[in-house]
């Protein structure tokens, strides 16, 4: 499904990302980790197609299709999806209005007709029930005024909606509190599936206690170091970073 | 005034017009004429008219021309669509009795007489006391609720360049209610300056519900005082929106003279081509324990130019005020400029009192965040605008007026994004 080559990535004169290379088939749930600044967000940000950063080498291979030549919005039509590390509040937009622009958007590069309201409103009280969202948060502008919890299951509630084939979660469980996280993974374990796959950006490896990745990648100085499996991310907590770090500077 | 260029002395001219035009017979318009001379017309020193050149502007077009038609085909004055309103008609700047509808009967419309001038007005209130052609005085019975908007129309119709002066003032009785909306409308390319004065005196417990569309025509010129007077806990909504024209000024006074008053005052420019809009506000809280709340905010692309002078005066004895002022501008082009500032000065020590304003772009991580959910560029600009302009009418009442101008800034949205 992506297939990334050698990629590498500048924002302003800092590079950042130097060379990394990842596959990520259907039905793949792959963990990105590393420490601060190692460009892990950097790479979710790349992905989604945000244009202060500089792709300066390399490719990154779609469904078939040049990822990077592709627009934001079109990425997300084709079925990209990022869950953002910090949500933004748009005073005077409504989650719902929001959503339905957004849905009907991405059902129209599908080639499928606009829904109507009625089937709007099923289909949102259907998916609001995975992350336990209040439906009157839905009803005030995006974001505004939410608690970081809800930000986050807004998040989930949207990638629930729009049904992408590839989601990228980037530092979906910083600020989360327990019982939050727990919904969080939740929401994503149910919308798992064969047909989709899911990159998990974090610094942690609680979140990974909820949602088994099959892949966990460690990131250093914008190259993935050290691939294993979720047995990999526990060893990181047991030992931290400083024992990757060490390994390489042995190495 | 020595800013004034060799070309023209218009005040020579405006002089010379109130001759010809007879009207020095008038005591009280003599009187006007001579403080207005006085004062003179404010040049780019004006301390009050600095980003605003309207002196520059008028001495561009302004012609006196006598041959006004006041006939016009009524079937070319249009309200706002589907709404059923009393109409007040001002055609070319002269009140026509022909072409006002009331179908309200509570509400009452006969001629008056000015009031004494005040060297204290601004020049365009004196030089349209001293050619006003009548003062039309509304008045609204105590206790009674007026069904209909009130909508005072501005046509104009005319091969020559119209310098139009309408008047006209409300009396609210005690208990009463009712609706205001000031439109302009314009026939073809008829240019003109609508040097308009009007108030408004709102009894005790009495509700006013005031909305000037501006929306004319490119070569709009518009000199607008406005003058609201609130008794003991009435309440005021004011909205004033400002899409199309070349260049207006607001001077909108809003007098807190009593208490348990709540003043709502919002406004919206919406500049797309080559505009200059600038709000001048006062609101003046001279009794204890009311509230105002003002909320003015600017999308400015192209050429255009906002400005926003907010004023608040907090008497003495004006204890236990609330008064809230706030100016927030997106700026879209390298052109659009705004020119902000906040005055309050208070003087009663048990108040609170607030202001902010700011100026921006639009939010490019809130852009990218829309876009990141398949919304493209333009219409996620669009949504963001929009939802920036709209905020200023969401406490409109009338439902028609709302869609109205909802429309108005969903038109003028698509139209330049």
């Amino acid at each position: 499904m992506l297939s990334i080559k050698n990629l590498q990535a500048k924002i302003d004169d800092k590079q950042i990302l130097n060379g990394i290379n990842l596959e990520v088939k259907a039905g793949e749930i792959h963990a990105i980790m590393g420490p601060n600044g190692s460009g892990k967000s950097t790479l979710a940000s790349v992905l989604a197609g945000r244009e202060e950063y500089e792709v300066t080498g390399g490719e990154v291979n779609y469904l078939g299709k040049n990822l990077l030549e592709m627009e934001p919005e079109i990425r997300a039509r084709e079925g990209v999806f990022m869950a953002f590390q910090y949500p933004v509040e748009i005073p005077g937009v409504s989650t719902i209005n929001f959503m339905k622009t957004s849905l009907n958007k991405i059902r129209e590069h599908r080639g499928q007709s606009a829904l109507d309201a009625v089937s709007f409103l099923q289909l949102m009280k259907e998916k609001i029930k995975l992350v336990e969202i209040d439906q009157s948060l839905l009803s005030r502008s995006l974001n505004e005024g939410f608690s970081g919890g809800e930000k986050k299951r807004n998040e989930v509630f949207q990638m629930a909606m729009l049904e992408p084939k590839l989601a990228i979660l980037d530092e979906t469980d910083s600020g989360l509190d327990i019982d939050a996280l727990r919904i969080v993974a939740n929401g994503v374990n149910q919308l798992r599936s064969k047909n989709n796959a899911i990159i998990i950006v974090t610094h942690y490896q609680r979140l990974l206690e909820y949602i088994a990745p099959d892949f966990v990648h460690v990131l250093y100085k914008g190259r993935i170091v050290k691939s294993g499996t979720k047995e990999l991310a526990r060893e990181l907590e047991a030992k931290g970073y400083d024992w990757i770090k060490n390994e390489l500077a042995l190495a | 005034m020595s800013t004034l260029t060799e070309k023209r002395n218009l005040l020579q001219e405006f002089q010379a017009a109130f001759e010809q035009q007879g009207l020095g017979q008038n005591l009280l318009r003599k009187q006007a004429l001579e403080l207005f001379v006085a004062k003179g017309l404010p040049g780019t020193k004006s301390e009050e008219y600095k980003f605003t050149p309207i002196t520059r502007a008028l001495e561009k077009v302004l012609s006196f021309s006598t041959g006004i038609s006041e006939n016009v085909t009524p079937s070319l004055l249009q309200t706002i669509p589907d709404l059923t309103c009393n109409v007040i008609a001002f055609i070319n700047g002269k009140f026509s009795e022909e072409h006002s509808v009331i179908l309200d009967a509570d509400v009452k419309i006969q001629s008056a007489k000015a009031l004494e001038p005040s060297i204290d007005s601004d020049p365009f209130d004196l030089l349209n006391q001293a050619f006003a052609n009548e003062l039309v005085e509304i008045s609204i019975e105590p206790k009674k609720s007026i069904q209909h908007p009130v909508v005072i129309i501005y046509y104009f119709d005319s091969p020559d360049f119209v310098f139009a002066n309408p008047r006209w003032s409300c009396q609210m009785g005690p208990q009463s209610s009712a609706s205001f909306i000031e439109y302009i409308q314009c026939k073809g390319e008829t240019k003109y300056h609508n040097n308009k004065q009007s108030s408004i005196n709102v009894g005790e417990n009495a509700h006013v519900e005031y909305t000037v569309i501006q929306n004319g025509t490119r070569t709009d010129l518009q000199t607008n005082n406005t003058r609201i007077h609130l008794e003991s806990n009435s309440t005021l909504s004011c909205f004033t929106f400002t899409f199309e024209g070349q260049l207006i000024r607001n001077n909108l006074s809003v007098i807190i003279d009593g208490q348990g008053v709540d003043a709502q005052l919002h406004g919206l420019y919406l500049l797309t081509n080559n505009t200059i809009a600038d709000n001048h506000t006062v609101v003046d809280h001279r009794k204890p324990n009311s509230a105002s709340n003002e909320l003015y905010k600017g999308v400015i692309d192209g050429n255009s130019k906002g400005i926003f002078n907010g004023k608040i005066y907090v008497r003495p004895q004006a204890q236990k005020t609330n008064a809230f002022q706030s100016n927030r501008n997106i700026l879209l082009s390298e052109n659009a400029s705004v020119n902000t500032k906040p005055q309050l000065e208070i003087w009663a020590d048990d108040v609170k009192c607030s202001h902010g304003c700011t100026t921006g772009q639009l939010d490019e991580e809130a852009l990218f965040y829309l876009r990141s959910r398949g919304i493209s560029k333009e219409m996620a600009r669009g949504m963001m605008l929009y939802a920036f302009a709209a905020e200023t009418l969401s406490t409109m009442k009338n439902d028609t007026v709302r869609n109205f101008v909802d429309g108005l800034i969903s038109e003028e949205l698509q139209k330049s994004f």
